[in-house]
């Protein structure tokens, strides 16, 4: 079957092996005899990460296990969406401490691509809440890793873009809520460097990220507007017309279908982008937001990349030390604007001390920019040039978005990068990374 | 909270009934030959998601001299009971093998018999519940690929019939279900047509909702009804010469 990630490319032909069950996932693995393959969860990363040939996916590993309500920790299997577990855990006051941009991605996901959301300057990256885990590992053995037992696989697995095993299932601490909405509050900046100032005195707010007009230029360069939030608790609540405080997320009502032509999307972004900028700078405004979307604003509408068209989008994330953020996040911006490309969506946030994990684990402390392109060849040329701004400034991008990242420049951003088991598990994008 | 034994926890359409069931506040017994890691797993996933009460059981169709000792002890006596379990096997080999021949019989009715007679007194002693039986279009009439499941298919359909009529004056209900083609492991990667092709959530969905009507016989997707008014009506001179 023709097999492709959110951003659509690349496609390929590939056998997707779906196993319901540990033992079936073990015999997968050996029906493959030494074939290259990649676990897959929900397909929600960019490019070509969750890719190859051979794909054992674990969907249907989608079992709860165990839920300790009291201690706030669950075991569950690696194939659990993040929105089945959050439909299940809101209604007991209990959350996931971190939650990235989509509800649509599964623990195994979670886990390999080690993801962040708004709080990662508060709370770091998903990995700080796995306690233990159990891999499928290529010799066929079922390891439990965790930060006292196989130490060096725990900490290669998270953030290890699936390629030192399968993980089967895993144990996480959670956190609490009062209730399941969030206060937010939104500040507009006049250039990035207001925007930076503003998000270092909001540094203590648990949640932070900032929308960037990416259509300004000149002295407006970087303009946008930085947002806040923290949950609401009961009490925040009693003046909202809510009737349950721990209500779930509703399930998505609009669809794009397939057929949207690419051209679609330009004309509406260049008149939102604007309009946005000048309805938010008015005034400051604060509201009360339900976590869908204050989370999740893009799972509202199911299959949202059918609205760049066919070839769908290429994203460009990357993250900065602190101290070259402002000049490498300039420099970049300004050489989007050169490009004359259109930046459909550009979002900044700041991210905090991180532990360590995998070596192709992207997280590190200082500021990490998002930025969506209709896909194009040009937007690839601009890529490889904004890879050399990067690494001018110590940065890396995230893999895990990624469809194009030449083998030289990957070295730059991850020098300690290897791959454990290089003749099994490898995706796509490791083959391109590693020039296998 | 009604309880749902459900007979045949490990196939597809066991497990999406399991589903379907748990979500409408049912307590279950799931009963399938081995309770393994899987078993257990899909337990502990209903529980959790459900708040209800899960038991595992081991139950074999096949070894017809337990049954009875298996259902005295039940945790709970069931409101309604759902046979899941069939066998399609391998119809070329059971033409001439005999294990092959009389699995499929057992599995799909001889075995199904002693556990739901047993159900059935219960039940007409109770003066309450519902069968629930998964039949099949096979059982319409037998056909050269596969007549010993056909048969045995058939055989269970006239039972649940029978039964239906026995159990109506004691007040218990006997539903019966005929799917035609559910994309389930037991038909693995046969080709099949699309809209003649349900998945074992339209089935679960299916006989909930005939539970809920208190229906008699129920196809799931209606074209198979039409389909099988006609299949029965060919003449046999015409039917022989034909190959379906």
């Amino acid at each position: 079957m023709k097999l492709y990630n959110w951003g659509k490319s690349p496609s390929i032909d590939a056998r997707l092996h779906l196993a319901d069950s540990y033992s079936a996932t073990n015999s997968t693995l050996n029906q493959l005899s030494g074939q290259p393959v990649i676990p897959r969860g929900n397909g929600r990363c960019y490019g070509d990460s969750a890719l190859q040939k051979n794909v054992c996916s674990t969907l249907k590993l989608n079992k709860l296990l165990q839920l300790d309500e009291v201690a706030g920790v669950v075991r569950l299997q690696a194939g659990v969406l993040l929105e089945d577990l959050l439909s299940v855990l809101v209604p007991k006051g209990l959350f996931l401490p971190v939650i990235p941009g989509t509800r649509l991605i599964t623990i195994g996901g979670a886990i390999a691509a080690n993801v962040h959301g708004k709080n990662h300057h508060h709370a770091g990256a998903f990995g700080n809440y796995v306690q233990s885990f159990s891999l499928l590992t290529a010799d066929g053995q079922v390891l439990l890793c965790s930060r006292t037992e196989n130490k060096t696989l725990f900490k290669n697995t998270i953030g290890g873009m699936g390629t030192t095993g399968i993980v089967l299932e895993a144990t996480l601490q959670l956190s609490r809520i009062e209730t399941s909405y969030y206060q937010q509050q939104s500040y507009p900046a006049t250039s990035l460097s207001h925007l930076f100032e503003l998000f270092e005195q909001q540094h203590t707010q648990p949640y932070l990220v900032a929308w960037i007009d990416g259509l300004a230029s000149g002295n407006k360069l970087g303009r946008g507007v930085l947002h806040t939030g923290k949950s609401c608790t009961r009490e925040d609540l009693e003046s909202q017309a809510t009737p349950n405080p721990l209500q779930i997320h509703p399930p998505a009502k609009l669809s794009i279908p397939g057929i949207v032509p690419s051209w679609f999307l330009q004309p509406i972004v260049l008149r939102l982008n604007n309009g946005y900028y000048r309805w938010s700078n008015r005034k400051s405004i604060q509201h009360v937001k339900h976590y869908a979307s204050f989370f999740f604003p893009l799972d509202a509408i199911k299959h949202w990349n059918n609205l760049y068209g066919k070839k769908g989008l290429l994203q460009y994330q990357f993250v900065l030390p602190l101290s070259s953020s402002l000049a490498g996040i300039t420099a970049v911006l300004e050489a989007v604007k050169a490009s004359r490309l259109c930046p459909y969506l550009v979002v900044l946030k700041r991210m905090g001390e991180h532990a360590p994990y995998a070596a192709t684990d992207f997280p590190m402390s200082g500021y990490s920019l998002a930025i969506d392109f209709k896909y194009s060849p040009k937007v690839l040329d601009l890529f490889h040039l904004l890879d050399e701004i990067v690494i001018q400034h110590s940065g890396r991008i995230y893999l895990t978005k990624d469809a194009r990242l030449p083998a030289a420049a990957f070295r730059k951003m991850y020098p300690a990068a290897v791959l454990h088991s290089p003749q099994i598990f490898r995706s796509l994008q490791s083959e391109r990374l590693f020039d296998l | 909270m009604p309880t749902l034994l459900l007979l045949g926890s490990n196939s597809d359409i066991g497990k999406a009934c399991a589903y379907r069931f748990a979500a409408e506040g049912f307590d279950l017994l799931l009963a399938t030959r081995t309770i393994d890691e899987e078993q257990q797993h899909l337990a502990a996933d209903l529980r959790i998601r459900f708040n209800i009460q899960v038991n595992t059981l081991p139950f074999d169709a096949e070894n017809q001299a337990d049954h009875s000792a298996f259902y005295e002890q039940l945790p709970q006596k069931p409101d309604v009971v759902l046979t899941a379990i069939g066998y399609l096997g391998d119809p070329e080999k059971a033409r001439t093998n005999q294990a092959e021949a009389t699995q499929i019989i057992n599995a799909n009715y001889a075995g199904l018999v002693p556990i739901l007679d047993i159900v059935a007194a219960d039940m007409t002693q109770r003066k309450t519940g519902t069968i629930i039986g998964i039949s099949s279009v096979a059982g319409e009439r037998g056909r050269a690929s596969n007549y010993h499941y056909g048969a045995a298919k058939a055989g269970f359909t006239a039972y649940l019939s029978g039964l239906r009529q026995h159990l109506r004056p004691q007040g218990v209900k006997v539903i019966t279900i005929i799917p035609g083609f559910v994309r389930t492991k037991m038909i693995g990667d046969l080709p099949t047509p699309g809209f003649l092709t349900a998945t074992p959530q339209i089935v679960a969905n299916t006989i909930y909702k005939a539970y809920k009507q208190q229906k008699s016989v129920v196809y799931t997707l209606s074209t198979w009804r039409l389909i099988m008014l006609i299949i029965r009506h060919i003449p046999e001179f015409i039917f022989q010469r034909l190959s379906l």
